[in-house]
């Protein structure tokens, strides 16, 4: 199906077959499958005229299901026969589907739980890790990954080993260059917005299998000094900007101040090199820096000669980039590796980890199945009467087993469906959470996910169905006749479904402990703290690119480096304080309930010399005014603070006055950075001010004393602005002042302060359902264990409890001897989560916003609620084995 | 006695294949000519379970046409009514007008 892009509507034509149709015509007869795939693109473009593309969606796939019916039903010879399975077991297994709602109910939601979240998990890694870019010899793509040893830090490949590779390695038949950026793009005197753009070596464009919509793609002549500047759009931004008028080609645009002709525009399936709509030319000789190095940012890729291995490609590349001799000023070696393309963007470990959580879904469906084995062999337990019936009527073991099989089966299938939808849908709302993903993300439904759903499906059946139907009639049909109401002695279940259960409450304990932390944090979220006018407050983030040597890696470290982010921060703060309409403004490293990370820091106090960890953030004069905060003690930062060698003042806020210094006056009291192993400490801050609390920490009170420090130089920060009734139309106006103190600085996030840490908090929101999702999950597993494994054992026990009434046994005691192993699981269960719930807690200090830890009351609490629930789900079974009369018993016989 | 030996549906779709012609008719455009000139619709899944059935009787004859590019480049199933589906359909009208026949009153305008 259609590509996900960002802020990219339906795609319009070329019209496909929605993938059920796709999938349908797999089961027709091959030699039918082309004029059928023809009749069904027919219908299906009328149905998407006249009824809309969900209505032709739904209509050509019942369509399709009709056809393929129909075809099944021709070639099987009216139907009676189903891969040597009769309809009747169909026919039974919807019977018993009927007869025993609850029952079925419950299978088709476990599977489809456990089936959902293993195809999820699987169309994420397989996305994640797919070696192949979606076209033609798209497995043959790499990039190259290099280090400077002995820090193993990535740098830009140099002049001298990438001339190298592309005249000398005979395993690569294309090297090329591309550097990523987010110029801002104004067209005419339409608005600014920030766009993804590459500078790609124009070589590459010749490989990649697309062709302009309009105009050319890039050429070698564009690359060279001197060259007109131009620029490719692609297809739904010229849409969405320029309304689709072919004249856009010819005409020129601004990126980032700079004037550049466009050329032509690329289809919106293009999006190399990862989710891209700009394309300008990169030279090969400068590769944007100078003929000493390439700019700082620039990769490395190619295409592999075919037939060319990476392991061949890895060692010659190896052997090449080894013998080129070491650069003027390179210290350290080189060391450079060939990566498939996919895998160089994913962060080391991150396929493990994704793998990992695969392994984890996957335990999550087997232990569902296991559990569902517990129902069914309860239940084909107690019938082995009728299959005994049908075996003393000459039914043959393998017709029975089938007939188990089938009724567990159509059960699985179903519930394998309802995943397949249900992760279909979760994986399109994860989407649109993430519009950015790279081209060859394709979380769309797969024939893979498809194959992989239907085999665990009747993997799960087998589990489920077949085992418990070879032990049920593993004995003499006239034994079981004889014994069909008393149960075998034969039958026991297992170590196997007692360890389930317990795995599954230990589970349920730690997650939804886990789950009470999180949402105690989410209702504890931003609440408290200084009421500020917030909806009269507008916030954007600004970035400036650090300027960069040639050669150089990506970092901020030289003096001139520092100096031109600070004259440009500067020059951005005075344009935006020049803008009219506005009341207030300023700058800051951290807005209010935007968590930041916690710094040591030594206060000179009563008791000597403390260090506390406090959170940190930089501002400017003016940002506490624009919040309209006031200091409650000493003063508020005024411009002189900011100026070099002025004397380094700090102000607190109140939850620092009332943690670290008791309520005791604040003002004229230091602080300082601790000595580290290798350094000193740092020089004496003088406190001069207190403000309220603007929740530095937003979801844990005891997180939330912190330091305030005048702004020194920052590439990165948010500047605040107050005024007007409408803060919001002040958007344009901001981005036209920073555009004005220089056009290649970004602004994004511009939103009203009410929003501000929005990400996090939906991060908190998402976490606190997943917890409690998987929680309640697996309690709800481990209790329908618990009440299939006593609720059968009650009924097999039946003649023995009625005899052990009828002698006077008391039902107390009955009870207990009922329950005791259920409880032994419980107990044995709600410990265990206990102790994994310990470490699941602990966990929640890794997220980026911070809550409220866990105590040991808050696990209690929650083990014993599991515990309880556990106790009831024993207790309906062993309540009906209280009240079993010696004449039932007798009955049963 | 010949009547009976094509179904109720299985004269309509020969007789659609003959008005469409062998050019034109495929299970498609069948199943609008019926819908167009008859007025019932037909789920396309019958009309293939039919043509199939015709074809075992020898009534018709199928083959693929040109690929075509309103239909996503696959080409058509094209169907061809044989001399013995002629001589079908003519046996089931004459059947039937025997046995409208005298039943004034029912007599229809054309």
């Amino acid at each position: 199906m259609s590509r996900r892009a960002a802020g990219q509507g339906p795609r319009p034509a070329p019209q496909r077959l929605p993938w059920t149709v796709r999938t349908l015509l797999r089961v027709l007869p091959a030699e039918r499958r082309e004029d059928l795939a023809g009749d069904f693109e027919e219908a299906h473009a009328t149905r998407r005229r006249r009824l809309g593309a969900a209505g032709a969606w739904l209509a050509t796939t019942v369509d399709a299901g009709l056809v393929a019916v129909a075809f099944a039903r021709m070639t099987g010879k009216g139907g009676s026969r189903m891969g040597g399975m009769s309809w009747l077991e169909v026919r039974l297994g919807l019977r018993l589907m009927r007869r025993q709602p609850l029952l079925a109910g419950t299978a088709v939601f476990a599977i489809a739980v456990g089936i959902g979240l293993a195809a999820t998990g699987f169309t994420l890694l397989d996305a994640a890790t797919g070696r192949s870019l979606p076209f033609e010899g798209g497995s043959g793509w790499f990039q190259l990954d290099v280090r400077r040893m002995p820090e193993g830090r990535e740098a830009p490949l140099d002049h001298a080993r990438y001339r190298a590779l592309r005249e000398r390695a005979s395993s690569i038949a294309y090297l090329g260059s591309f550097r990523l950026a987010q110029p801002n793009l104004r067209t005419g005197d339409d608005e600014l917005e920030t766009v993804a753009a590459a500078y790609v070596t124009p070589s590459a464009f010749a490989r990649l299998p697309f062709a302009p919509v309009v105009g050319r793609t890039l050429t070698e002549a564009d690359a060279r000094p001197g060259a007109e500047p131009v620029v490719l759009l692609r297809e739904d931004l010229w849409r969405r900007r320029f309304g689709a008028d072919p004249a856009v080609v010819g005409s020129s645009i601004k990126l980032d101040g700079e004037r550049r002709t466009v050329v032509g525009i690329m289809p919106w399936a293009f999006a190399f090199p990862v989710q891209h709509q700009v394309w300008m030319p990169l030279d090969d000789d400068t590769r944007g820096g100078s003929v000493e190095g390439p700019t700082a940012g620039v990769s490395t890729f190619g295409v592999l000669a075919p037939g060319v291995s990476f392991a061949e490609a890895r060692s010659e590349v190896r052997f090449l980039a080894d013998q080129v001799a070491p650069q003027a000023g390179e210290q350290g070696s080189v060391v450079v590796d060939v990566k498939p393309y996919t895998l160089a963007f994913a962060t080391n470990g991150f396929d493990l980890f994704l793998t990992a959580v695969l392994a984890l879904l996957v335990l999550v469906l087997i232990v569902t199945a296991a559990n569902l084995a517990n129902l069914i062999l309860a239940r084909t337990y107690a019938r082995v009467g009728e299959l005994s019936i049908r075996a003393a009527l000459g039914a043959s073991r393998g017709r029975l087993v089938g007939q188990v099989f089938v009724e567990v089966l159509l059960l699985t299938l179903l519930g394998a469906a309802l995943g397949v939808l249900g992760s279909q849908l979760a994986l399109g709302w994860l989407g649109g959470l993430v519009p950015d993903l790279p081209f060859w993300f394709d979380l769309g439904p797969r024939i893979g996910v498809l194959a992989f759903a239907t085999t665990l499906a009747f993997l799960a059946a087998a589990i489920a169905g077949v085992t418990p139907a070879l032990r049920a009639t593993r004995r003499d049909p006239v034994d079981g006749l004889r014994g069909s109401g008393r149960g075998g002695g034969d039958v026991r279940f297992g170590r196997v479904s007692a360890a389930l259960v317990v795995f599954e409450l230990s589970m349920s304990v730690a997650f939804v402990a886990a789950a009470v932390v999180l949402v105690r944090g989410l209702l504890g979220y931003g609440s408290g703290g200084t009421s500020l006018e917030e909806s009269s407050v507008l916030t954007a983030r600004v970035y400036i690119r650090p300027p960069m040597a040639p050669g150089a890696e990506w970092a901020v470290r030289e003096p001139w480096q520092i100096d031109s982010i600070r004259t440009l921060q500067e020059s951005v703060l005075r344009e935006v304080s020049t803008l009219g309409g506005i009341t207030g403004v300023g700058a800051t490293t951290l807005l209010p309930r935007i968590e930041g990370r916690a710094t040591p820091f030594q206060v000179e106090g009563a008791d000597g010399l403390a260090v506390e960890r406090l959170a940190d953030a930089s501002v400017t004069e003016g940002y506490f005014e624009a919040l309209g905060v006031a200091a409650s003690a000493g003063r508020l930062f005024v411009a002189e603070d900011r100026r070099e060698g002025a004397p380094p003042v700090a102000i607190v806020n109140e939850p620092f006055v009332r943690r670290v210094l008791g309520g005791r006056n604040a003002v004229g009291r230091r602080i300082r950075r601790p000595a580290g192993p290798d350094d000193e400490p740092g020089p004496w801050i003088e406190i001069v001010g207190v403000v309220p609390d603007l929740r530095m920490s937003p979801a844990d009170p005891a997180r939330a004393a912190g330091v305030y420090r005048p702004l020194g130089w920052s590439n990165y920060f948010y500047v605040a602005l107050r005024g007007g009734a409408d803060p919001r139309a002040m958007e344009r106006p901001l981005r036209e002042a920073v555009s004005a103190a220089d056009p290649s600085i970004r602004v994004d996030d511009v939103m009203l302060l009410e929003r501000a840490g929005w990400e996090a908090r939906a991060l908190l929101q998402g976490l606190s359902v997943s917890m409690a999702l998987m929680g309640g999950m697996a309690g709800f597993l481990s209790l329908i264990g618990i009440y299939a494994i006593l609720s059968f054992s009650v009924t097999r026990r039946t003649r023995e409890i009625g005899v052990r009434m009828a002698l006077g046994a008391p039902r107390g005691a009955v009870a207990r001897s009922v329950s005791a192993r259920a409880g032994r699981q419980i107990l044995m269960g709600t410990l265990l989560g206990v102790g994994l719930a310990v470490p699941l807690m602990k966990g929640t200090a890794l997220l980026p916003i911070r809550v409220p830890p866990g105590g040991p009351s808050l696990l209690t609490a929650t083990a014993l609620a599991i515990a309880a629930i556990g106790a009831l789900a024993c207790w309906l079974p062993t309540a009906r084995a209280a009240r079993v009369q010696p004449t039932e018993a007798l009955r049963s016989e | 006695m010949e009547g009976s030996k094509l179904g109720d549906l299985e004269l309509l779709v020969l007789l659609a294949a003959l008005r469409l012609g062998p050019e034109e008719a495929y299970p498609v455009s069948i199943v609008g000519e019926i819908a167009g000139r008859f007025g019932r619709s037909v789920q396309r899944a019958s009309v293939y379970v039919v043509l199939k059935r015709l074809e075992q009787k020898g009534l018709v004859t199928t083959h693929l046409g040109d690929a075509l590019p309103e239909r996503g480049g696959k080409p058509r199933r094209l169907v061809r009514v044989e001399a013995p589906g002629v001589e079908a359909a003519r046996d089931v009208r004459a059947g039937l007008e025997r046995m409208w026949s005298g039943l004034g009153a029912l007599e229809v305008d054309s």
